[in-house]
């Protein structure tokens, strides 16, 4: 009995360190928030700035857990104040006489900005919706007084940048949590994944269920690596100087992740078809490439500097590769003579020699991206490094062309709605109004659930509108000067702070801050009129709960209609890999497929729905994996003629699979299966014409047998999935039927 | 050295002036250090950073202000 509660109690004893480890990170946090606001409201005073509370609410929305993405969002932030400052400076100039004019082409530039924010990525896309409402922000205050037009727009670029520079500095010096250290952390736990994954492929003792699992934590941990990375680079002059090893970091994990998938099926495939020879086998050279993969200790490395090991385990594997082909050759019981080969079951034996032919290739094809993978990681442990001049490519960022347009659109004849009525109604809020309706409409447009997003942020306004009237009828009339009103301040902003730095509460959080301090509107000498900050508050919910029904009613997000755009947008990546100049192809194709997939995937509701999706994302990449190396091994001139059968196999399989599923894209999938099986077969038949050996082998036709192969491979799985998609939807309907 | 500099009849300091200057003679000096490797070497990385910026810019301003 005691040692049961022992046990016990020993678990929630280290499950409370945890939560209070956590908590303790984010108390932290909310202590830096609030820091740098009163840092930023204190020198804004002492400056004669006109709104102190903007500053501070640029600090809270700059607040985030690590100081490399302060410094990201904060320089996305001053970038978009400064473009918006100065399109606002002229619209102004240009239009100052024409108010429909103007409101117009306000209008026009939230739209565009909207449209350019869905098509971008993290702070990216933030610093265009900033870029869009900053207009608004400026451009209207700025039009009622045009004479002080060139002020309002210094005044405002100075707060944000005063808000930046208090949120930097602190953030980055108060007990800071810097992206650098957890971007090492990153790429050392992405490298240790990695080579679990291997093993459980090779050996093909993991479920199918959890290579599935493991395949969506890659998807997630890449964008989180490539995030960091980003932040990495405005944090840490090390990690900066490292950028272009770090992008072939992310790249050759994504290449290599999606090979070591290919090689499984592969496997699958033999044993499923009986050729456990050929397992057998490769069996001896999976277990020498693993333990290449380990270092001494027979553990992963843990850092670079172990990396080192694995590189020249790795090159030395490599090296001796023809000794180990030729004892794979051995293993095979290989027909004698001749006479042998006219017995029945000879047919099978030289099916034998062939699938170890590709095997081979393509584990040869797998060791040499581990190698190269292996090797960057261990490049990483030092500022320099011959490496760097090789280059990295960037991410890529993919999103449905339509659905940006709609962004842009929605967000425009929103604003131009709420301008309409402002100026039908002489509301005097309605400002307030118009400005909270863009920043809704642009700053939302990549949560894949935005009204959600925003009905959260709306329930932060409504706290901090109470938080606000409580404070400014009851706190701040008693006190009196800088130093009181801060220590009246403080709790409430607590609240906000700690709401913020939750990662489950953060819109409610944001909301919250911006909604207090916008409303309380610290000044100089304060002005209670209670009257002013009613109105105000009301014209800024209303304004955020026309931008929320915009959501949901004007083009939604996540309909039917809409999650079958984002499929078809994502399986028409497959006409780049069929068409795309091929350099540097494989990292464009695999980067844009995953974040696609990604938005794909996170557009599902259900968690059957997100396993469908995940495992659609990993027959795409294999496909498409297979038709870049069709591509590639087409261009050598000795397989001339196959060229025209293996450019309209390509185009069959290509349209079968990006068909919309409904519709007969089975019997087109089955059909561009059969047609890539009738090639394989014709070049294994030329194969086979002489027995093929470890001497005799052909190389380049080997190597297009097996990229056929591993083509029908996904043919075949999306054609099951896309039956099984089938069945279960029938079943629905029967379900459904019956209960009515 | 005016503390005040005009260009086409917009008034700004020349505070604004030196402290880009100093922004980008800091950015250099940063990587200059970073590849050198000085950053492991020092216990508060970004507060080291931090008053460095701030004395280069101080002192540049003291030279113009004095």
């Amino acid at each position: 009995m005691s040692i049961s509660s022992n046990l016990r109690s020993s678990a929630i004893a280290s499950a409370w360190r945890a939560v209070a480890r956590e908590e303790f990170a984010y108390w932290l946090q909310a202590l830096r928030t609030m820091t740098a606001m009163l840092l930023a409201l204190a020198i804004a005073f002492r400056l004669d700035l006109s709104s102190p509370s903007s500053a501070a609410v640029t600090v809270a929305v700059i607040s985030l857990p690590q100081s490399g993405m302060v410094l990201e969002k904060s320089f996305y932030r001053l970038l978009a104040t400064l473009g918006g400052g100065l399109l606002a400076l002229l619209l102004v100039a240009v239009f100052a006489q024409q108010r429909d004019l103007f409101i117009a082409m306000v209008a026009l530039w939230v739209g565009v900005c909207a449209a350019f924010s869905t098509w971008f990525r993290s702070f990216q896309s933030y610093g265009w919706a900033l870029a869009g409402y900053t207009v608004c922000l400026i451009g209207f205050p700025a039009y009622e007084h045009a004479d002080r037009a060139f002020d309002i727009v210094v005044d405002r670029v100075s707060i944000v940048a005063l808000g930046i520079l208090c949120g930097g500095v602190v953030n980055a010096t108060l007990f800071p949590r810097s992206s650098s250290s957890s971007l090492v952390q990153s790429v050392r736990r992405s490298f240790r994944d990695f080579t679990s994954f291997v093993q459980a492929a090779l050996q093909g003792y993991a479920a199918r269920a959890e290579l599935q699992k493991t395949q969506q934590q890659f998807l997630h941990d890449i964008v989180a690596l490539e995030t960091t990375r980003a932040s990495s680079f405005f944090e840490d002059p090390e990690s900066r100087i490292r950028t272009p090893r770090l992008r072939r970091f992310i790249s050759q994990f994504m290449v290599a992740s999606t090979t070591a998938h290919a090689i499984n099926r592969l496997r699958e495939n033999l044993t499923a078809r009986g050729m456990f020879d050929v397992v057998a086998a490769l069996k001896p050279l999976h277990d020498i490439f693993q333990r290449a993969l380990h270092t001494e200790r027979d553990e992963p490395p843990s850092a670079a500097a172990e990396a080192v090991i694995v590189v020249r385990q790795l090159e030395q594997l490599l090296a001796e590769w023809d000794a180990h082909v030729q004892t794979a050759w051995a293993l095979l019981p290989e027909p004698a003579s001749i006479e042998q080969i006219a017995e029945p079951g000879a047919e099978q034996g030289a099916q034998q020699c062939v699938e170890l032919a590709s095997g081979l290739l393509l584990l040869r094809e797998f060791i040499e991206e581990a190698r190269d993978f292996a090797e960057t990681y261990a490049e990483l442990r030092t500022p320099r490094s011959a490496l760097d001049r090789l280059g990295g490519a960037a991410a890529v960022a993919r999103a449905d062309r339509l659905a940006t347009l709609i962004a842009g659109l929605r967000a425009a004849l929103v604003l131009s709605g709420v301008c309409i009525f402002w100026i039908a109604s002489a509301w005097p809020d309605g400002f307030s109004a118009a400005l909270l309706s863009a920043v809704v409409c642009t700053l939302f447009v990549n949560a894949p659930l935005p009204t959600q997003a925003v009905w959260q942020m709306v329930r932060g306004f409504a706290l901090g509108f109470v938080a606000a009237i409580i404070c400014f009828t009851f706190v701040l009339p008693a006190m009196d000067g800088l130093l009181l009103m801060i220590v009246g301040l403080v709790p409430f902003l607590m609240v906000g702070t700690y709401l913020l730095a939750r990662p489950q509460t953060a819109g409610l959080g944001s909301g919250y801050c911006m909604m207090f301090l916008v409303s309380l509107a610290i000044t100089e000498t304060m002005q209670y009129d209670v009257v002013g900050l009613l109105n105000g508050g009301i014209a800024q919910i209303v304004g955020v709960v026309v931008a929320a029904l915009a959501f949901s009613v004007l083009f939604p997000t996540n309909t039917a209609w809409h999650r079958r755009r984002v499929e078809r947008t994502l399986w028409r990546e497959l006409t780049r890999a069929r068409r795309a100049p091929l350099t540097d192809l494989r990292h464009r194709f695999e980067s844009g497929v995953r974040d696609l997939s990604l938005q794909f995937i996170n557009l599902a509701t259900s968690e059957a729905t997100r396993r469908q999706r995940v495992l659609a994302g990993m027959i795409l990449l294999e496909a498409g994996r297979a038709i870049i190396a069709l591509r590639d091994i087409s261009r050598n001139a000795e397989l001339a003629i196959f060229d025209s059968a293996i450019a309209a196999l390509l185009d069959t399989a290509v349209d079968a699979l990006i068909a919309p599923p409904e519709d007969r894209a089975i019997d087109l999938i089955a059909a561009a299966e059969s047609s890539v099986q009738a090639l394989r077969l014709q070049i294994e038949g030329a194969l086979s014409a002489t027995v093929p050996t470890a001497a005799t082998v052909q190389q380049d036709l080997i190597a297009l047998r097996t990229a056929l192969q591993l083509l029908q491979l996904a043919l075949a799985e999306r054609k099951n999935q896309l039956a099984d998609m089938r069945e279960n939807n029938a079943g629905e309907k029967v379900r459904h039927a019956a209960r009515a | 050295m005016p503390r005040e500099l005009e260009f086409q009849g917009i008034f700004f300091p020349t505070l604004l002036i030196i402290l880009i200057i100093a922004a980008a003679i800091y950015w250099l000096l940063d990587g200059v250090l970073a590849r050198a490797g000085l950053y492991r070497h020092v216990w508060h990385a970004s507060l080291f950073r931090v008053c460095l910026f701030v004395c280069l810019f101080s002192a540049l301003g003291l030279m113009f202000y004095d």
